[in-house]
């Protein structure tokens, strides 16, 4: 296929701002999907990424587009995810592009990911068309949001297109403007094959789908191929391009998008960023920009049902097929049983995880509270890391500490200025810079803050405190010494451990209070007293009491009744069975639960 | 051991906390079918019973309802006189009727007293009008006491007296007072229930509803402690959870229920046990007459206890009782190694102080007494 025809082009957006909306109509504008077969957002395949509105998994369609220069050209649209914890995602799939639409909410405005994505893709030498989006709403002020484009992002006011992706306005502009502005892909089709991977994803009939992107050279279907971050050799079983469904085809040149099947086994061979070469004829160099995902976020996922362990182990071992980037391995709690601990991406990530698992394979979880990689250095010198507060050593034993920071880019209109610095404040964070935008009012903030205190429920306040107006993104930060400590909660003299968490050693008192308050709470009077303790190390920093129960007899019990309490008392017994039992208290399932639910406020 | 159980459903009015196997309003006809069918089925049972195990005579006989005294004492003694003429009855056997304190002639207890009961038990509930009008009774304070005095003269050395405590919006001062009436009459043995919101009742429409708020836990516990001290003082000792007796007075019938003992039981709704077998009748009186006159039986079910569930009810009703239960007696009896089916709970509870055990006898310590049923849960195998 000749070079010159072809587009590769990606959408990036802040959520909600209609980028599957604008997708799907620019699917059916091009006649890739009929009337018929137009349901709302086709890229998003996963009920969950309807549902949610939002896209985890990169998806790639091959759209045919006779431009008004008479001549048909293939658009090879490749969607990306929208969330800050697959930005790792987000920037392969841009490397997979020459040009990127950014899409901006002409009522909302410019917002954190708008920025985030748009840096990405200034990085990757893409070129970039912005587009405001949902100009039919009335809301819709398009004046002030390409000042914020020109001042925030930083494009030429001049080249931003008006579009509805609900009408259909301006979307035929938007078609012939990636012809005329995005650069043809340039590689050569005689270089030896260099494919980047993109994504990848498991199909149950077909096995592991590759999604890439040539560069250089030719695929072609039966041939041997080499990933080169590893040293395995697939023979291609099939070959093809997302129309958008799958469709068979006999060879792939330099600058086309499509998939390859080639009977991998395991997900984990295929790393998203790696380079596909012909290992007869292999490339000299990969493609740049690899880099192996790294888990950012912890906690330990336990069956409510213990009997459920190896359920739990299958349903994560099917769930890795589709995410390499999910990292888990077997654990134990006196308190929880056996679980697994396992490492997301970001705290989207693990809510996505969470929620499939008990969606779509009917389990029923308890999780601890999420927890980031903290460098200990002990004072005999050794440095190690942990993902799991249990793991950190006594007080005295500890010579430093050190957390994961992030950078974090909140865009807020004006008023809410006070409510962002202080909610910044109270989670330790560092000022780093403010700036105004001239029209509409509003601000960039940027702060180093903690990880661990933005995997709180840092979104869920900034959220509340600024009505819904604030956008956040982050990014990593390197390592912080600070003075953290991990706080025990105890029961009757016992740590539970599932309930240990490191925190900084001022709000020690205060988070170790409520916890001992909401577990009380949460637990039922039992034969005798209770007592519910935080503990640093040795010393009890804050204790709660839970008086024994003082009745519990049936009044009566004759010649009748006895049966019916017998029964009664082996239900209770049942019940009793599957309570987690710390020392000789009986807690129920539910107490667990709630406690770590609400553990984050 | 073995009991009898003989249910008399009929009632004139159904007082709205109660859900026994009640007949209200009965017209005269079946109230003599039910006789003539209960009749049939002592019979029957005792006959068999009898045939079988020719050297185990009664040692104690319980009437109870309902209202048995709803009949009239003719009628009674003739189904007492059917006992005696069909198996043979201990010579100190326990003969025990219930009672309600209204429409309770002098003549009637001299008549029953004379016929062979030797131990009455009072149904006066409260020595509080307020009260007994809350739990729809139709006699006040003083009746219970002029019929309790009755009774003394009818020749009843033996008396109970029921009562009922944690009354929504009763007072504490309330309860004492009945409490102290009830010392002052001196009877040998009293029952102090904790009133029961059952299901299907009155009162439990009214709690639905919010008209009726039951009294917490811990309050009760304190009416509990209250009744304890009351009543101990008196010389009435605890020797089950809701159970008080002059030493040697305490209720023969109930203590073998409780010890896991053998009895047969006629009437509708009434439940047997012999060895692990269990048994029980179909509960309409309606219902009971017709199934007798058809099938010359009224059994609607059974059950055969395993022994690890025969172990859990004389756990359970062991607990309840102030001398306990025998780990080695109920080994031996059950086939099986109760300390063993018991380990690991039994050894925490005792070094908890919560069960006290002694020649391997185990009974709750008195302080553990209001929480019987949370130890059983735990202990039960």
């Amino acid at each position: 296929m000749q070079q010159e025809l072809i587009r590769n082009f990606s959408i990036i957006a802040h959520i909600d701002h209609g980028k599957s909306t604008l997708a799907d109509r620019m699917l059916q504008m091009t006649n890739a999907v009929s009337e018929r077969d137009m349901k709302e957002q086709v890229l998003d395949s996963m009920d969950l990424e309807r549902e949610r509105g939002i896209t985890i998994k990169a998806s790639a369609v091959r759209l045919n587009y006779t431009a008004r220069d008479g001549k048909t050209y293939v658009l090879n649209l490749i969607d990306t995810p929208g969330h800050v914890d697959f930005s790792y995602e987000v920037s392969r799939a841009l490397a997979a592009c020459e040009g990127a639409l950014l899409v901006v909410d002409a009522s909302q405005g410019v917002e954190a990911q708008t920025v985030a994505n748009a840096h990405l893709a200034i990085l990757g030498d893409l070129h970039i068309i912005p587009v405001l989006n949902k100009i039919d709403l009335p809301s819709a002020d398009p004046d002030r949001v390409i000042t914020e484009v020109e001042e925030i992002v930083g494009l030429p006011g001049e080249e931003v297109l008006m579009v509805s992706g609900k009408t259909g306005a301006g979307v035929d502009e938007v078609l012939e403007a990636i012809v005329e502005r995005v650069p043809p892909p340039a590689g050569s089709l005689e270089a030896p094959l260099r494919a980047l991977i993109f994504d990848s994803t498991f199909d149950a009939y077909r096995g592991i789908i590759v999604y890439v992107r040539l560069f250089e050279g030719t695929l072609r279907a039966g041939q041997q191929v080499k990933l080169m971050g590893g040293d395995h050799r697939f023979e291609i079983i099939e070959l093809g391009v997302f129309r958008p469904k799958m469709t068979a085809v006999n060879q792939l040149s330099a600058g086309e998008t499509g998939y390859l099947i080639a009977g991998i086994k395991d997900v984990a061979d295929v790393r998203i960023g790696d380079t596909v070469t012909d290992p007869s004829r292999p490339a000299a160099e990969p493609l740049p920009g690899y880099r192996e995902p790294k888990p950012m976020v912890f906690c330990g996922l336990y069956p409510t049902d213990s009997n459920d362990f190896p359920a739990l182990r299958d349903a994560l071992d099917k769930l890795r097929l589709n995410d390499a980037s999910l990292t888990y391995i077997a654990d134990s709690s006196p308190a929880l049983g056996f679980g697994f601990r396992c490492g997301f991406l970001g705290l989207l990530h693990m809510d996505i995880v969470q929620e499939r698992l008990e969606r779509e394979y009917n389990l029923s979880l308890i999780a601890t509270a999420p927890s980031v990689i903290y460098r200990i250095t002990r004072s005999n010198g050794q440095t190690y890391e942990i993902d799991n507060p249990a793991k950190m050593p006594n007080p005295h034993e500890i010579e430093r500490v050190e957390e994961p920071m992030v950078t974090a880019t909140i865009i807020v209109p004006q008023e809410y200025i006070g409510a962002c610095y202080d909610l910044c404040t109270e989670r330790r964070g560092i000022f780093k810079n403010v700036e105004y935008s001239s029209a509409g009012g509003r601000v960039t903030l940027t702060y180093i803050l903690p990880l661990s205190e933005m995997i709180m429920d840092f979104f869920d306040q900034l959220k509340s405190r600024t009505r819904g107006y604030a956008s956040l993104d982050y990014e990593v930060a390197g390592l912080e010494a600070a003075p953290l400590v991990k706080v025990d909660i105890l029961i009757n003299g016992e740590i539970v451990d599932a309930l240990s968490f490191i925190c900084h050693k001022e709000q020690a008192y205060k988070r170790g209070k409520a916890m001992c308050e909401k577990l009380k709470d949460s637990l039922t009077r039992q034969l005798f007293q209770i007592r519910v303790q935080a503990a640093i190390g040795a010393k009890i920093i804050a204790s709660e009491n839970l008086s024994a129960m003082r009745k519990d007899v049936t009044a009566k019990c004759y010649g009748g009744d006895i049966s019916r309490k017998r029964k009664l008392l082996e239900k209770q017994r049942e019940g009793k069975k599957r309570m987690k039992q710390v020392g000789s208290v009986e807690i129920p399932q539910e107490a667990f639960l709630s406690i770590l639910r609400i553990g984050e406020d | 051991m073995l009991g009898l159980y003989v249910h008399i459903p009929f009632c004139v009015r159904r007082c709205p906390y109660c859900d026994f196997a009640i007949h209200i309003g009965a017209k005269d006809d079946l109230v003599t079918e039910y006789v003539a069918m209960l009749r049939r089925e002592l019979e029957n049972t005792l006959a068999a019973h009898a045939q079988s195990l020719p050297e185990q005579p009664l040692t104690s006989i319980f009437f109870g309802g309902g209202t048995p005294t709803f009949l009239s004492a003719a009628t009674l003694a003739e189904l007492l006189q059917t006992i005696h003429d069909t198996i043979a009855v201990a010579p100190d056997a326990e003969i025990s009727i219930e009672a309600n304190p209204d429409r309770l002639e002098e003549d009637k207890l001299t008549a029953l007293h004379q016929a062979g009961w030797n131990r009455l038990s009072l149904g006066v509930q409260s020595f509080d009008d307020a009260a007994l009008k809350r739990l729809g009774r139709t006699h006040n304070a003083q009746q219970g006491e002029a019929v309790f005095d009755g009774a003394r003269r009818a020749g009843f050395d033996n008396i109970s007296l029921d009562l009922i405590y944690a009354l929504p919006g009763q007072s504490r001062a309330s309860w004492h007072n009945t409490l102290e009436r009830t010392v002052q009459l001196e009877p040998e043995h009293v029952s102090c229930y904790a009133l029961t919101i059952e299901e299907g009742t009155p009162f439990a429409k009214r709690a639905e509803r919010g008209h009726l708020i039951p009294v917490e836990d811990d309050n009760q516990a304190v009416l509990m402690q209250d009744a304890q001290e009351i009543l101990q003082a008196a010389g009435l000792l605890r020797y089950e959870v809701s159970n008080y007796a002059r030493p040697g007075r305490e209720c023969q019938h109930n203590l073998n229920y409780w010890r896991g003992g053998n009895y047969l039981a006629c009437g509708c709704g009434a439940h047997g046990h012999l060895n692990g077998q269990r048994w029980w009748n179909e509960r309409a009186a309606p219902r009971y007459v017709q199934l007798m006159q058809e099938k010359n039986s009224a059994r609607v079910g059974e059950e055969t206890l395993t022994p690890r569930q025969r172990l859990s009810e004389i756990v359970m009703l062991g607990l309840r009782l102030r001398e306990g239960f025998s780990l080695p007696a109920t080994s031996q009896r059950l086939h099986l190694d109760a300390r063993h089916e018991l380990n690991g709970e039994l050894q925490d509870l005792t070094q908890r102080g919560i069960l006290l055990e002694d020649a391997g006898v185990v009974r709750l310590a008195p302080a553990a007494i209001p929480v019987a049923d949370a130890v059983a849960a735990r202990l039960i195998p």
